[in-house]
């Protein structure tokens, strides 16, 4: 349902960030399986993570979407260099014409998810209910814009 | 139907706060009915006349100004009854009152017990004075010496100079009942609603107040994109 609307919203895009706006939480199991309903859709599904964001250090993972059986996935490495040089990432990203999700970590305390914002074609913010502050969401939201990145739409983590 | 629907969500989330107070409400307000209908008990009422001796019954028909003494009488009782339904509710009627009724020994009639516990209302110039207690024989008692204090011992209350000038007498005995618990009952009720108020009010004003995301659409509302899809 998640690619199905990213798709109706926009139809280009080949590469979505998934972030956070507060530290806590994870959202690679969310990017797992976007990526893996990418696949089953017929595009080539890849799942990226942002170097240095350490998600492992907290617990809460959002659930799972659709019980989708997992699939091939090809996990692309990212490293700091490409981050730097937006083109480049953009072309890391898009290799292959496949359909790549990026794990990310926090907009507002991870530089590297941020410097993504701009590589990717649409961003995805992930808020938790009763966890992730208003003021955060509207912190992360300017930060995506002002860092160049398209803000497509939310998850809500009820 | 459709505008509360979101507050309907509000208060659900809510709901610990609601129930928490409510039932605080609800024990308080139980608790004051409780103490307030035990402390009526029972009520004894007595009724007096009031007139004014130098009204124009009194006075000679040969008087030519017959109608303005009329009223000026009237006027007169009138006064004379409201200086007694307040003589009638003072302490130091309730220390003769107590003082009265200490030889017989009954229960709950310390200057205390009478002091509050009488009422007076007066319609035109009859006066009806009542008293609460938890006993009824106290209650009846207490109304019996009220009518005493307020009729051939007023002089003691208002004076030697008014004692004289008005004429007090009781027109209906005292007669005891169990006094009216419709205020108690009323007084429960509203403090409820209140309550119930109270607690709804309080619930919006902490979801209000809170600066987490609460569901769909404070998300979408605080970052102007859609929910794309929510997990459970």
């Amino acid at each position: 349902m998640l690619l199905a609307r990213l798709q109706i919203l926009a139809p280009e895009a080949r590469s979505v960030l998934l972030a956070r706006a507060q530290p806590e939480g994870t959202v690679e199991p969310l990017a797992r399986e976007v990526a893996a309903a990418a696949a089953q859709a017929g595009f080539a599904g890849r799942l990226a993570r942002v170097p240095g964001s350490d998600d492992s250090r907290y617990g809460s993972a959002p659930s799972r979407l659709s019980g989708l059986p997992d699939a091939e996935l090809t996990e692309l490495q990212i490293d700091m260099k490409e981050l730097r040089e937006t083109e480049r990432a953009r072309a890391a990203l898009h290799a292959g014409g496949g359909y790549t999700v990026v794990a990310g970590g926090s907009i507002l305390d991870s530089p590297e998810t941020l410097l993504l914002c701009r590589a990717v074609d649409v961003v995805v913010l992930v808020g938790y209910r009763a966890k992730t502050l208003r003021s955060d969401l509207e912190a992360a939201r300017d930060a995506v814009e002002r860092a160049g990145g398209r803000l497509a739409g939310a998850v809500f983590v009820d | 139907m459709v505008g509360l629907a979101p507050y309907i969500a509000i208060l659900r989330r809510r709901w610990p706060i609601l129930v928490a107070i409510i039932a605080l409400d609800v024990l308080v307000s139980g608790y004051l009915y409780r103490k307030a209908h035990n402390a009526a008990g029972f009520q004894a009422c007595t009724t007096l006349y009031v007139a004014d001796v130098t009204a124009p019954g009194m006075v000679s028909a040969a008087d030519t100004n017959a109608t303005a003494q009329l009223l000026a009488g009237e006027s007169a009782a009138n006064f004379f009854g409201d200086d007694i339904n307040d003589v009638a509710q003072s302490q130091h009627v309730a220390a003769y009152v107590s003082a009265r009724l200490a030889p017989r020994h009954l229960p709950n009639t310390s200057p205390s017990d009478i002091d509050g516990a009488v009422s007076a209302s007066r319609l035109d110039r009859t006066l009806h004075l009542c008293v609460s207690n938890a006993y009824s024989t106290s209650a009846l008692a207490a109304a019996q010496v009220l009518g005493t204090a307020m009729t051939s011992d007023r002089a003691l209350f208002v004076g030697k100079a008014m004692a004289k000038r008005t004429f007090v007498n009781v027109i209906s005995d005292a007669s005891v009942g169990p006094a009216s618990s419709s205020h108690a009952l009323l007084n429960f009720g509203l403090r409820v609603i209140l309550g119930v108020l109270l607690a709804i009010g309080l619930g919006l004003m902490w979801d209000a107040l809170d600066p987490r995301v609460r569901d769909k659409r404070d998300l979408e509302r605080t970052l102007g994109v859609p929910v794309l899809a929510t997990l459970h």
